[in-house]
């Protein structure tokens, strides 16, 4: 995104920015700051950020087609899902490593949003209809999953304890050593999405949110871009869904498939910033601060964290409609006009 | 096969079809109307049940009659909401309104839970154990009655659509927004009103399924869905046709549970909403 | 006559009971700048849009020099070459001027460096060089119309389909594009197709004029032959031309 003021004389040449931005600086500074957090020996709540810091790189992979695409997929529970199941049938199951069981899930999770968003882009399944229509999918896995007795039926399926374990059986003697994966997981995501929205890929995915006719006329190829955006999303998210059903040892259909889990990986991306680098990291540690200020301080009424989130999104509608992270694009843009900056 | 069962499925279902249908009524006005894909329904049925809980827990009267109680709420609830909400984003598309009734859903859905706790709260009409036989199979009375009130509803508001200067300018209003003004009639009160109207067909939904269903913050969850499921099939923004979507599915529902465990019946009604999406966005009827 | 570059065959369109295009044959020729008039809702619009492949036309073919391209969508034609601008421009508003038409010139295969620099060269063509780190949401009217053109022309095109580009302009805006559009015909060597309701303009550029009226062909030649037909004077020029 380039932002450089409009008064400035015409440069000669435009290349596109290879210099890191703001955003990728601050980002980098953030997860250095996260991954160091808990050496400062303050454990507590560990894992409540380990898991806010699983939902941010999901979000992030929801933003790679939610942000860039401009389509609107209201059901990443689906995708989530299956790298949750994935993950803990194949260890649970097959005793094989669970980030084989991850590998899986995307493979699986890519294939299934390859072949929705094919048909969707082929009957012209757009706007609320797409997500509407993305939601139906995630209902249709959690139903599936409910009645299966090889995923456990409404029991799920328990991820055990295992004897010796390790890193390569995605558990952890010392509650630090998940934590770290959820920042590598957060960071990796944050990293896929700019490489995303950078790439020729991502030009195509600016024009086909800028305007549909507009982008087909200009040569992009829209079927293609967003069946390959679905794709890369789905798996992105699929990583999030196996980490989250390693991390609490134990998937069933509704953390997996949820319509609720498909609106909270959305919100906490649109909250932040869906087209935004950082926004999906910020909505998710936005989201989850809100949540844990509410149960110190309201805990009578644990749904409190709700009604903030909800008025928030209503709020962010009417006035910051690109989310926090574009609060402070917008105040960057101001600075940088006023230094006469280009 | 076992014709008692047969009917009680059918039959049942075409019951439980008239709830969906009638919450699919107004999810279509809106969509119809004023473009909108209002996620907040959901939320305005839960505030239907649980109006209707609290307004007999206090009168004791029957929980039929303080449906059309429910109606009033519904209509300045969602008045409210247009007006004071979603009025101003109107002109910048789809995204922001959406966004909108997303937060509403999950504001409502809370407050709720602070008001009321997670513990289902129910209301009994008089009819609850009513029973009536249909050939080998019983029913109760209470289904009955919500169907004949989801009908008078769907009707009604079919009515009101069709022949008062008010539906006049809301279909003015959903074929074409510029020319409605250009005529002179004020848009956003029409607006205002379709979310009104689709609000009260929430609500009163919502009331009707407060005699049958433990109330809970997430009971609405289900009949939105289906709703949703009801409106496409019914080609969006089709007062009739989703009511007809809304039979329809309670219907499948039915006759899925005869053949299907457990809760593979729903499966089908969200493969047949994916085939609907898909193969006849415009719904049921016939191709222009 | 000079080669056929580009021919629609008995095309057909209808929506719901309009007939759009009736039985319509066009040709383009190699070398021309045709301009295509008529009254509003004659079907110029649906013909671009069959054209470039934004809508399947309900019988009929479309040729792009001899070969069938009827059923490649409108991403293919424009990297065959087949360029048109919409009647109703609608840019990537939150995206700067160069990117706006570098995405064009990227989807037909240039990388992403020339991309800039052809986006750059263009909006230097069209006059807007000095905003082309601008958002494509700071531009009025009359610029996104220039901003449409060197979109179009960022696919390399072999034809140039302009629809009303002159329209809501004002009349020193309009010479200038009148300008730019003629240094772009000499220069380019693509053909040129133009739809414009300002006749003075299509008089002015075009080599030949098909007139439109309710889907048909009416007319067909030099601008003085059509501009002179009895026939197109009553359907169309009588009202429209002492406006003007
Ligand atoms: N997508 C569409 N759906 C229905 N009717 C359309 C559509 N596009 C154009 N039309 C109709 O087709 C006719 C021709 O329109 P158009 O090609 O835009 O005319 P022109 O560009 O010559 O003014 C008009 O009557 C118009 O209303
Ligand atoms: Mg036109």
């Amino acid at each position: 995104m380039t932002t450089q003021a409009t008064t400035s004389p015409a440069p000669r040449r435009v290349r596109p920015r290879r210099r890191p931005s703001l955003g990728i600086i601050v980002g980098i500074a953030v997860l250095a700051a996260l991954a160091l957090a808990p050496l400062t020996g303050s454990r507590h709540s560990l894992g409540i950020w380990t898991v806010a810091l699983i939902f941010a790189g999901v979000s992030s992979g929801w933003a790679i087609a939610g942000g860039l695409s401009g389509l609107i997929p209201l059901g990443h529970a689906a995708f989530f899902g299956i790298g949750g199941y994935a993950s803990a049938v194949v260890f649970a199951k097959y005793d094989l490593s669970p980030w084989l069981g991850i590998v899986v899930g995307m493979v699986i999770a890519a294939a299934l949003a390859w072949l929705m968003t094919v048909l969707a882009v082929r009957f012209k399944v757009r706007g609320p209809y797409f997500a509407l229509y993305t939601l139906a999918w995630a209902e249709m896995l959690r139903i599936l999953a409910s009645n299966l007795d090889y995923l456990g039926k409404t029991n799920g399926v328990l991820v055990p304890y295992k004897v010796d374990a390790g890193p390569a059986d995605l558990q952890f003697s010392d509650p630090r050593g998940f934590y770290l994966v959820a920042v590598g997981y957060a960071a990796l995501a944050m990293i896929v999405f700019l490489l995303v929205k950078r790439s020729p890929l991502g030009w195509r995915l600016s024009a086909i949110r800028g305007d549909e006719p507009t982008a087909a006329a200009s040569g992009v190829d829209v079927a293609r871009s967003l069946t390959r955006t679905m794709a890369l999303s789905a798996a992105m998210t699929a990583i999030g869904g196996g980490l989250y059903a390693q991390y609490i040892q134990y998937i069933d259909p509704e953390l997996a498939f949820n319509v609720s889990v498909s609106i909270d990986i959305a919100v906490r991306a649109i909250l932040g910033g869906a087209v935004l680098v950082l926004g999906p990291l910020l909505g998710s540690v936005a989201m989850t601060s809100v949540t844990e200020l509410t149960q110190k301080y309201m805990d009578a009424l644990p749904s409190a964290s709700l009604l903030v989130l909800g008025l928030a999104i209503i709020a962010l509608a009417h006035w910051f409609p690109t989310g926090i992270g574009g609060l402070g694009v917008r105040l960057k843009r101001i600075w940088s006009r006023r230094s006469d900056r280009v | 096969m076992d014709w008692r069962l047969v009917l009680q499925s059918v039959i049942g279902g075409l019951f439980n079809g008239s709830l969906y249908g009638v919450a699919a009524v107004g999810l279509a006005l809106v969509f119809g109307v004023a473009k909108i894909v209002n996620l907040a329904h959901g939320a305005f049925i839960l505030l239907g049940m649980y109006l209707v809980y609290v307004l007999h827990d206090w009168t004791s009267l029957d929980p039929f009659l303080l449906a059309f109680a429910a109606i009033l709420g519904g209509l300045a609830v969602g008045w409210l909401v247009q007006r004071g909400l979603l009025a101003r984003l109107m002109a910048t598309g789809q995204d922001g309104p959406l966004l909108v009734t997303l937060g509403l859903w999950i504001a409502i859905e809370a407050v709720c839970a602070m008001v009321f706790g997670s513990n289902p709260k129910t209301v009994e009409s008089s009819l609850s154990d009513a029973t009536f036989s249909i050939g080998p199979a019983n029913f109760y009375w209470s289904r009955l009655v919500v169907l004949a009130l989801a009908v008078a509803f769907t009707v009604g508001l079919h009515w009101l659509l069709q022949h008062t200067d008010l539906g006049r300018g809301i279909r003015a209003v959903s074929q074409d927004t510029t020319a409605a003004q250009l005529m002179g009639l004020s848009v956003g009160g029409l607006l205002a009103a379709t979310m009104a109207l689709g609000a009260a067909a929430a609500f009163f939904a919502g009331a009707l399924s407060a005699t049958l269903v433990p109330i809970t913050p997430g009971a609405a969850t289900n009949l939105l869905l289906m709703s949703f499921v009801a409106a496409v099939l019914g080609g969006l923004g089709n007062i009739k046709g989703a009511f007809v979507g809304g039979v329809l599915i309670g219907v499948v529902e039915g006759v899925g549970s005869l053949f299907l465990p457990g809760t593979m019946k729903v499966f089908i009604v969200f493969l047949v909403f994916i085939g609907f999406l898909l193969f006849r966005p415009e719904g049921l009827r016939r191709r222009a | 006559m000079s080669d056929i570059v580009m021919s629609a065959v008995d095309v057909n369109v209808r929506f719901g009971g309009l007939r759009a295009l009736a039985d319509l044959d066009l040709e383009i020729r190699s070398g021309e700048v045709l301009g295509i008039v008529g009254p509003n809702g004659a079907g110029k619009s649906t013909l671009f849009n069959v054209l470039a492949g934004a809508i399947r036309p309900t019988s009929g073919r479309v040729l792009l020099q001899g070969r069938d391209i009827t059923s490649s969508r409108a991403d293919q034609r424009a990297r065959m070459g087949i360029s048109r601008t919409f009647q109703t421009v609608r840019p990537f508003l939150d995206e700067t001027l160069v990117r706006n038409v570098a995405v064009a010139a990227l989807a037909v295969g240039d990388g992403r460096a020339h991309a800039m620099d052809v986006a750059v060269d263009l909006l230097e063509q069209v006059g807007l060089a000095d905003k082309a780190a601008a958002r494509a949401s700071e531009l009025g009217h009359g610029e996104r119309k220039r901003l449409e053109l060197a979109r179009a022309l960022a696919v390399r095109p072999r034809v140039l389909m302009l629809d009303e580009v002159m329209a809501g302009l004002n009349p020193s805006e309009v010479r200038e594009i009148v300008e730019l559009i003629r240094s772009l015909c000499a220069a380019s060597g693509s053909e040129l197709v133009l739809i414009e309701h300002l006749l003075s303009a299509v008089r002015s550029l075009a080599d030949r004029v098909v007139v439109l009226d309710a889907g048909r062909v009416l007319a067909d030649g030099t601008p003085d032959d059509v501009f002179g037909d009895p026939k197109v004077i009553e359907a169309y020029l009588g009202t429209k031309y002492a406006t003007s």
